[in-house]
Formats: C-alpha cells, sequence, structure tokens
C-alpha cells in the first residue's frame, strides 16, 4: 500500500509541476504578446484634415464680392510614426464621371484658388499630435454670380517617401492625400449650362477607351444622366450606354470614359449623346459626332472588337447591386490578433484549471493515504 | 473539515482561472477587426486613408515579340471614416502619371490599370453600398476609385486592387518608377 501510495503521490507530483511549468511558459508567452503585436502594427504616419469648428468635413461660406471670409483646419497625424505633413490649396476638378477631385501639389493654381490665403507649408506632427492653421478667402469684387469650389489637401512631404523601383524593376510610390473642400456661393442669378466636346479614343493597357468631353458652363453644380449611343458609319447602332453623374461642378470640365472589351477595331464611328440635369433642367445633345480610330501602333493579339454586325461591347458602370456582391465583412470574425490572444488566453485557463485538477487530486490521495493510515491504525481495514 | 479544506482550494485556481481569462482574452477582443488603430482617428473625427508601401513589378525580359508584356500585382489600401458626419460618404480618386526612367523613356500612363478585387469591411455596417470603380485605365487625370454615398460608409474598408502594368512593344529597357495618388475626400 505504501508503496502504491508513493506511486500515486509522484505521479499527482509530476502533474503539478507539469502545470506549473505549462503555466508559467505560457505567463512568458503573453508577457511577449503585446510587444510582438505592436511591432507588427506600425502604420506609420498618416495625415488628415478638417475645420476646427463645426461637423462639416468641409467649409461653405455665401460671400458677396469683395468680401472674405476666415476660419480654422485642423491637421492631424493619426498614425504611429512622427513625419512631415505637407498642406497647400489646389484647383479643384471634377472627376471623370463626376465627384470632387482636387489637383496634384505641382499642377497649376488658377481661379478661386488664388483667392485663398492659406500657408504652403510642412508641418512636423508626432503621433497623436494636431497643429491648428488659418484659412482665410477673399473674393475679389466684380465676381460673376455662381458656385465655386477650392480644395485643401495634407499629404506626406514628398521627399520622406521611398522610392521604390529598383534595378530591373517598374515601381509605383503610392501617395495618399486627404482633401477638403471650400465651396463658396456668390448670390446672384443661375444660369445652368452644359456643353459636350469632342469624342475620342485611346489605348488603354488591355482595352479601348471612348472618351467624351464635357464641359459645366453654367455657373450651377449639376448631376446630369443620359445616355450615349455608338453605332458604325452607316448608323446602324452598335452599343447604348445609360450614364450617369455625380456632381459636376460649375465651371469645371470632365469627361465620361466608356472603357470597352478589348480594342476598337479602326474605321469611322458616329456616337450619339445626351445628358439633362433634373434639378436645374439642363440639357446638352450631340447626334452622330464622328469617331475614327485609328489603327493601334502594334498588333496586340487581343480581343478586337469590329465595327459592323458584330456590335461592340461596352463595360457597364458598376453600381450598388455588383459592388455588394463584390463585397466581403470580416467583422463578424477575428483577426488574428484576436485569435492569437484567445487562443493563449484559452491554454492559460486550461493550464490553471489542470493545476487546480492536480492540486486536487493530490490533497485528495493525501484525505485517502491520510484515512488509510488512520484505519490501520485503528484496525479498521484488514489485510 | 476536509471536505471544506477541498473547496476552498477549488475557489482559488478558478478565481486565478477567471481572472487570467479576463486579464488575456478582453484585450484581444479589444483589438480585434483593427480597432486599434482606429480608436486613435475618432478622437479628431478624421477621414483617413492609408495602405500598405509601394508596388514593385518584376523586371521583364530585355526582349519579347507579340503581345505586349503586363504585370500585375495585388494592393490594399483602407478608407476609414470616423467623422461621425453619418450624411455625407465619401470618395476616393486616384491620378496617375507615365512611369519614367529618369531621362526621357516613359510608359504611357494608359498603359497601367486598375481593377477592383474585393471591398472588405473591417469595422462598421458590412451591408453598406461601398461602390468601387470595377476596372479603370488611367488617364493622366483624376478617376474615381472608391464611392460611399450618403451614411455609407462609416466605418473602416479595405479595397484590393490588381494592379497591372503593360509594358508597350518597343519599350526602352531600363527601370522605372512614378506615382500614384490616391486622395480621400467627404462627399459635398
Amino acid at each position: 500500500m505504501e508503496q502504491t501510495y508513493r506511486a500515486s503521490h509522484a505521479h499527482h507530483h509530476c502533474s503539478h509541476r507539469l502545470a506549473r511549468s505549462l503555466a508559467v511558459v505560457l505567463l512568458c508567452l503573453l508577457a511577449l504578446a503585446p510587444g510582438t503585436i505592436a511591432a507588427a502594427d506600425t502604420t506609420g504616419p498618416r495625415f488628415s484634415m478638417r475645420p476646427v469648428e463645426g461637423d462639416d468635413p468641409h467649409l461653405r461660406w455665401t460671400l458677396e464680392p469683395g468680401t472674405s471670409a476666415q476660419a480654422d483646419v485642423r491637421l492631424f497625424n493619426g498614425g504611429d510614426t512622427a513625419g512631415r505633413a505637407l498642406t497647400f490649396a489646389a484647383n479643384a476638378l471634377t472627376l471623370a464621371g463626376g465627384g470632387f477631385g482636387v489637383a496634384l501639389v505641382d499642377d497649376p493654381r488658377d481661379g478661386p484658388t488664388t483667392w485663398v490665403t492659406y500657408p504652403d507649408t510642412v508641418v512636423p506632427l508626432d503621433p497623436g499630435q494636431e497643429h491648428v492653421l488659418p484659412i482665410r478667402v477673399d473674393v475679389p469684387a466684380g465676381t460673376a454670380p455662381g458656385g465655386y469650389i477650392i480644395g485643401l489637401v495634407v499629404q506626406p512631404q514628398p521627399d520622406d517617401t521611398d522610392a521604390v523601383a529598383e534595378s530591373g524593376t517598374t515601381g509605383l510610390q503610392v501617395m495618399y492625400r486627404q482633401a477638403m473642400a471650400i465651396l463658396i456661393d456668390v448670390p446672384g442669378p443661375r444660369t445652368p449650362s452644359l456643353a459636350i466636346g469632342a469624342v475620342t479614343s485611346f489605348d488603354g493597357g488591355q482595352q479601348s477607351i471612348i472618351s467624351i468631353a464635357l464641359e459645366n458652363t453654367g455657373n450651377v453644380h449639376l448631376q446630369p444622366s443620359g445616355t450615349v449611343t455608338i453605332a458604325d458609319a452607316t448608323g446602324t447602332e452598335l452599343a447604348t450606354n445609360a450614364v450617369a453623374f455625380s456632381t459636376f461642378y460649375a465651371q469645371t470640365t470632365s469627361s465620361i470614359d466608356l472603357p470597352v472589351d478589348g480594342f476598337i477595331a479602326p474605321g469611322t464611328y458616329l456616337v450619339s449623346v445626351e445628358l439633362t440635369d433634373s434639378a436645374s433642367g439642363a440639357h446638352a445633345a450631340v447626334t452622330q459626332a464622328p469617331l475614327v480610330v485609328a489603327a493601334r501602333a502594334t498588333d496586340s493579339g487581343s480581343t478586337t472588337q469590329a465595327a459592323g454586325s458584330n456590335g461592340l461591347s461596352i463595360q457597364s458602370a458598376p453600381d450598388a447591386s455588383t459592388a455588394q456582391s463584390e463585397s466581403d465583412t470580416i467583422s463578424g470574425g477575428l483577426s488574428p490578433l484576436a485569435a492569437a490572444g484567445i487562443g493563449v488566453g484559452a491554454g492559460l485557463l486550461l493550464a490553471v484549471v489542470a493545476y487546480a485538477v492536480g492540486t486536487a487530486r493530490k490533497r485528495r490521495a493525501h484525505v485517502s493515504h491520510t484515512t488509510h493510515l488512520a484505519g490501520t491504525e485503528h484496525g479498521g481495514y484488514g489485510g | 473539515m476536509t471536505l471544506t479544506t477541498r473547496s476552498r482550494r477549488w475557489l482559488r485556481p478558478l478565481a486565478l482561472a477567471l481572472i487570467a481569462f479576463t486579464v488575456t482574452v478582453m484585450p484581444a477582443l479589444a483589438a480585434n477587426t483593427d480597432s486599434d488603430q482606429l480608436n486613435v482617428t475618432i478622437t479628431t473625427g478624421a477621414l483617413d486613408i492609408f495602405g500598405g508601401g509601394d508596388v514593385t513589378f518584376d523586371s521583364v525580359p530585355l526582349q519579347y515579340f507579340g503581345t505586349p508584356l503586363a504585370e500585375t500585382e495585388a494592393y490594399t489600401y483602407t478608407v476609414a471614416d470616423n467623422t461621425g458626419n453619418t450624411t455625407t460618404g465619401w470618395i476616393v480618386s486616384v491620378t496617375g502619371a507615365a512611369l519614367s526612367d529618369g531621362g526621357s523613356a516613359t510608359i504611357p500612363v494608359g498603359s497601367i490599370t486598375l481593377a477592383s478585387t474585393s471591398v472588405t469591411s473591417l469595422l462598421g455596417d458590412p451591408n453598406t453600398g461601398v461602390t468601387p470603380t470595377s476596372s479603370l485605365t488611367l488617364t493622366g487625370g483624376a478617376q474615381q476609385l472608391l464611392e460611399a454615398i450618403g451614411s455609407d460608409g462609416d466605418g473602416a474598408y479595405a479595397h484590393l486592387l490588381n494592379i497591372t502594368v503593360t509594358v508597350p512593344n518597343g519599350t526602352q529597357p531600363a527601370t522605372y518608377g512614378g506615382t500614384l495618388t490616391l486622395t480621400v475626400v467627404a462627399g459635398t
């Protein structure tokens, strides 16, 4: 019996040591984990900007000619690394297909951008640090009524980004910017107007693009929509596409760019465009404007769409339902970081439970042994 | 008496287990879905765009015939909308330029195409209509890449792109570089 007790005791002692060792190892892993996570999560500087006052992410002012307005803009580094934020005013533009765009830092600045007093400056920002800059807009006397828009940008100082092209490679440096708008309304009569310009085509890397130039010639921001029809030289319809613009800012130019599946065969095409802004009634149309497609410099061997009976396949603009089908979510799942943390936690929990079981068994064995010895002493357990 | 002692011995490890579980698992849950990155920006209500480095394509053969040689790299950037303004949405636009060898040799900007692969909701409502432009060829002008209208887009979204450079026939062998500028703006 004593031998049995010794074996049992040794077994429980072993379990106890094993559980304790396991717990210590897991605790060490736990202690190391935050450092590992912190090192892997470095994001670099991340600059953003917005007006100091109010919830509106843009500045909106109604100003008579010859008057001015001013405000403060807050720059912020939401990243985990210090960096130099370059901020500047720039020409606002309408993106192809509509929407607010802003010119690049080296692009010319004219029009309402010249009304702005804002320091073109580089601001060093530590993580979590903010910096407030004043901005002032003076609308010159004699300015015509209408809507005007100006861009403000914050981005990393270009000199601080790494060169990416190495010997024998092709590299794209990716620059991230955030921009906000200054929207100025100069009171007076509104004259919505829209004009359709030249129709051209150009080669993309793997397809042709049909581009229709547009100009918002009035003083009202528009949201036109309509149709584009492409026919061959005889007038036989090849394709018809519905088009819808996001905001088309007053006195800016833009384009409708229609990507084609493959390349268009050389030849003459006739393009008809009709656009209407339902809110203002602005309307523009062209009928059978010629599009002359020249032979490509090289035959890539890619699909070539001939003018004529086979029609022309134009890629549709994506819609919300398409986007939804492409969307995915992991918000209901666990990130690798969380999974690792939970794994360590569960392991630690098991170790502590194992320790508890070991301790309990040891105690039970001890009680049993004590009882056994007591029984032997009192003759309760005969051999 | 012995029974009482055994019960107490069970309580202490159980308490330790609960404390260990709380200390270990709760921070991990809090760090889930990159919320550690987003908490910083919530304090100022920022609209934020960021990504992971630049794009480098493999070198291409010096001699090739027929089909222009296309190289594709996957690239992901993230937009986080913590403006608290649920009515305006936002737009990501892209501006490209011709790739240059630093001298006179170039690869035209039209040789760069971007194809949307997926938009992943990292934080926020996964059912919002964040709409990518499915495919676009850079033109040198600013073009829309991703859009969230109205209250859509309140959260953080990762946009995975396939970026392709098609090297035209006759391109001079060299090392080419250029800049892709991504701009995020709140809806106006």
